[in-house]
């Protein structure tokens, strides 16, 4: 049974790649990357341009950004998940955080639609959506994985150090800040890796709040990512076509910088 | 340096609150607004009206989430298991474990939309099955598959070790542990894992968009027929702009007390186990 | 006296570690033997090599041969080694059930489904263990709510169950109280009559009052073996010396 999952699995990426690669006869690879016109259907004497390059800085850029954000909220949580909260309060909280997860990323573009779009419609933003809202929703989609994920190491680190901490006599807080937290940092840059991964194949609830408009991000332009390209022109692209190829290859480009993070951040931590 | 740990007393104070609000936030905003639409007629019957859902309500959805899921759950859970039994009490090699591990960390990596294209082009291209439930409760499959395997090893290592070597040490083949001890004693754990895997799958809507959901369709009778589905009816409804907005609440209100309903079934569930297991 | 079990020549690596270095040892017939040294000296590993559970464990190699009265183990099949030599461990793992199905899981997979039967074996078993009389009205409880002690002479009769002819136990007192122990000491001390005990402790006072014979490793070699009165009050070896004065351990 493992065997035929491992040959699945493997059929799947070997998948993707057969129908990736076809693309690369028609556009090269650095101007499939580095361009930034996306002209999939012949429009009047322009002919077809397939460069993903601001759909790629769009991902990264929201996901970094919205990292920032979870992080900054994250890391705090579980601070106090960890080091103040009783394991009964923690029997509570979990569930809580659980449910955070638990809720489907539709609602999520929904109440961000609803609520951040309006917000930043009201403060002048045009047309409300932009890069920002987007970031922000998916910085609350990142929470839970975050806070989860780290309270557990930190818990670790706790576990050894706090006690021998307050025994010299040092404040709680501070053995917090300068032993656990330090000690725990490799782990803490594993969860964030873990996070940023699923920020970048976020599909619906960044393209909802997002704009969808291929342009450069800014932080209240709008923009589109490549996950929300895909799932727009999936079902209009006809079969085989260069067009078809190139969403796959651009799904592929996703994945080889989320792989290509995840080996390269685990490797540094490593070498630490 | 008192000021340092003070810093840290008051991030770690505003981090749990402001999640603890955003979630409240988040329940409290959607029941708000969409308790007023959920009435009998709104669960149990077709969606209609001139812009199709405006009016009516979203059986046929409710009942074609739970095909996809059940079909999701069915096709991730037992290779997913059936992987983490091996990886933790058949693999001898701690290079094969890793190889494992490392497929299957690659696999929780790949976003679902390209899970959904690849379902899209080989099912319902190549082989020709359309678009059908079938289609898309495979590529949430393989979605949540690494999802459970994960929670399922964990559950398995946690198990001790003694205890199965207990078994074996009185003569009994690692099947048969398996089967008597292992799984029972998992089955907690493992249900959790499942379920929640479930729920994930059931508000997935990337994967499904092109593989088997449709706009409108009645109740699902076979896996080669096309559904509908809650998340994808919300984001239609969504797209719809303001005629269906009100009905837009209530399809999420429906989504959210499924999540919420699930989720405390696995906490009371896992608890009780957890005490049970505790009590000497 | 007669051998019960014997290794020759055992190597065991784990990885690039080499645990245990060219073990020769025998086990005799009907009495306690303790096997002691300081930790990571591969007490444990000798152990489980006993039963051939170490193949359970990842990337460990093993050459070197054990014998099981005149049979190699290698040669026999892997139920049979197990049901003829049974194993308790460090921590009471009784399963998730009664202690009645706790009793008969052995019987009941080797085929046993005859109620009286089971009732006999179950009763046999835990009166060997000293229990029955404390536990006759709780068969049905989970084997989990009993204590420490108890729990483990659960585990103790669970591996007899399987009609074992030796009786491995890892530590099988390091988790509990003093009491339970010398309960089980008794236990064991009344055991050595129908089966052939191997015990590994990290305790040199249980190992004096339990054993017949005494084997001490470290670092993997075979250090100094002998009969448990020679062995502490004469010892041979330095190392012997320095271990039982405390010198490390």
């Amino acid at each position: 049974m493992t065997f035929f999952t491992m040959a699945v699995l493997a059929f799947v990426i070997i998948f993707i790649l057969k129908e990736a690669l076809p693309v690369f006869r028609e556009v090269s690879l650095i101007e499939f990357i580095f361009g930034n016109e996306w002209m999939p259907v012949e429009g009047i004497g322009k002919g077809t341009h397939f460069g993903i390059f601001n759909f790629i800085a769009a991902t990264v850029y929201v996901s970094f950004l919205a990292m920032l954000i979870a992080v900054s909220v994250g890391l705090g949580a579980a601070v106090y998940l960890s080091c103040v909260a009783s394991s009964r309060a923690r029997t509570f909280i979990y569930p809580f955080i659980d449910l955070l997860a638990g809720i489907p990323s539709v609602v999520y573009g929904f109440i961000g639609l609803n609520v951040l779009v309006r917000f930043f419609l009201k403060t002048g933003v045009h047309t409300g959506s932009c890069v920002l809202a987007a970031a922000i929703i998916l910085s609350v989609m990142l929470l839970p994985y975050l806070v989860s994920s780290s309270s557990e190491s930190l818990l670790k680190s706790r576990e050894l150090y706090l006690k021998a901490g307050t025994a010299l006599g040092v404040d709680k807080w501070y053995t917090i800040a300068s032993v656990i937290i330090p000690a725990s940092g490799k782990s803490l840059l594993r969860c964030m890796i873990l996070a940023i991964g699923r920020a970048m194949g976020e599909t619906m609830a960044v393209m909802m709040v997002i704009g969808n408009a291929n342009l450069f991000p800014t932080l209240l332009g709008k923009s589109e990512s490549i996950a929300a390209v895909i799932a727009l022109e999936m079902g209009t692209a006809v079969n085989g076509s260069t067009h078809f190829h190139a969403l796959y290859a651009a799904g592929l480009v996703l994945i080889v910088i989320m792989l290509a993070i995840n080996f390269g951040v685990k490797n540094l931590i490593k070498k630490l | 340096m008192k000021i340092k740990g003070l810093l840290i007393k008051l991030w770690a104070y505003m981090g749990i609150v402001i999640i603890f609000m955003v979630t409240v936030f988040f329940f409290a905003y959607i029941f708000l607004e969409g308790h007023s639409v959920i009435s009998r007629e709104f669960i149990f019957e077709a969606p209609s009206g001139m812009v199709l859902g405006s009016e009516g309500g979203i059986f046929p959805a409710i009942t074609g989430s739970l095909a996809f899921t059940l079909t999701a759950v069915i096709i991730g859970s037992v290779p997913a298991v059936s992987t983490a039994l091996y990886v933790v009490y058949f693999c001898k090699k701690s290079r094969m474990t890793e190889l494992i591990h490392t497929v299957v960390q690659c696999f929780s990596g790949i976003p679902s939309i390209v899970l959904g294209l690849f379902s899209y082009s080989l099912f319902v291209r190549d082989l020709n099955f359309g678009r059908c439930i079938l289609s898309g409760g495979i590529a949430l499959g393989i979605m949540i598959l690494p999802f459970i395997e994960v929670r399922a090893e964990k559950t398995f290592r946690e198990l001790d070790p003694a205890m199965v070597r207990s078994a074996y040490a009185l003569g009994c083949t690692k099947t048969h542990t398996i089967w008597t001890i292992v799984l029972p004693a998992c089955r907690g754990e493992l249900f959790s894992g499942i379920i929640l895997g479930g729920c994930y799958a059931m508000g997935a809507t990337a994967p499904m968009i092109f593989t088997g959901a449709v706009a409108y369709a009645g109740n699902p009778t076979s896996l080669f027929k096309p559904a509908m589905a809650l998340p994808l009816h919300l984001y239609l409804l969504v797209a719809q702009g303001h005629t269906s907005l009100d009905m837009a609440y209530g399809t999420a209100f429906v989504m959210m007390a499924v999540i919420l309903f699930s989720n405390i079934l696995v906490t009371i569930y896992a608890r009780r186990r957890h005490y049970t297991w505790n009590q000497q | 006296m007669e051998s019960a079990i014997r290794t020759e020549d055992l190597c065991i690596v784990y990885g690039k570690k080499t645990v245990l270095q060219g073990i020769t040892v025998d086990f005799p017939k009907n009495s306690i033997t303790s096997i002691i040294g300081p930790s990571g000296c591969g007490k444990t590993t000798l152990l489980l090599s006993l039963d051939d559970m170490i193949r359970e464990v990842p990337d460990a190699m093993v050459s070197g041969d054990v014998y099981i009265g005149k049979e190699k183990t290698s040669s026999m099949p892997q139920s049979e080694l197990r049901r003829r030599v049974g194993l308790v461990f460090q921590t009471p793992v009784p399963f998730p059930f009664s202690v009645y199905d706790n009793l008969t899981y052995a019987p009941k997979y080797y085929g046993n489904r005859d109620r009286k039967n089971l009732d006999r074996i179950v009763r046999e078993k835990l009166e060997m263990v000293g229990l029955y009389d404390e536990i006759k009205d709780d068969l049905w409880k989970s084997a989990l709510k009993f204590s420490g002690g108890q729990q483990q002479r659960i585990c103790i009769a669970r591996a007899l169950t399987a009609d074992p002819d030796v009786l491995l136990l890892d530590e099988p007192c390091s988790a509990l109280d003093i009491k339970s122990t010398s309960i089980i000491e008794e236990t064991l001390k009344k055991l050595k009559e129908k089966y052939t005990i191997i015990i590994v402790t990290h305790n040199i006072a249980q190992a004096r009052r339990l054993s017949d014979k005494v084997v001490f490793l470290k670092d993997g070699r075979l250090i100094e073996e002998g009969d448990a009165g020679t062995f502490f009050n004469s010892p041979e070896h330095p190392d012997t010396n320095d271990f039982l004065g405390g010198v490390y351990g």
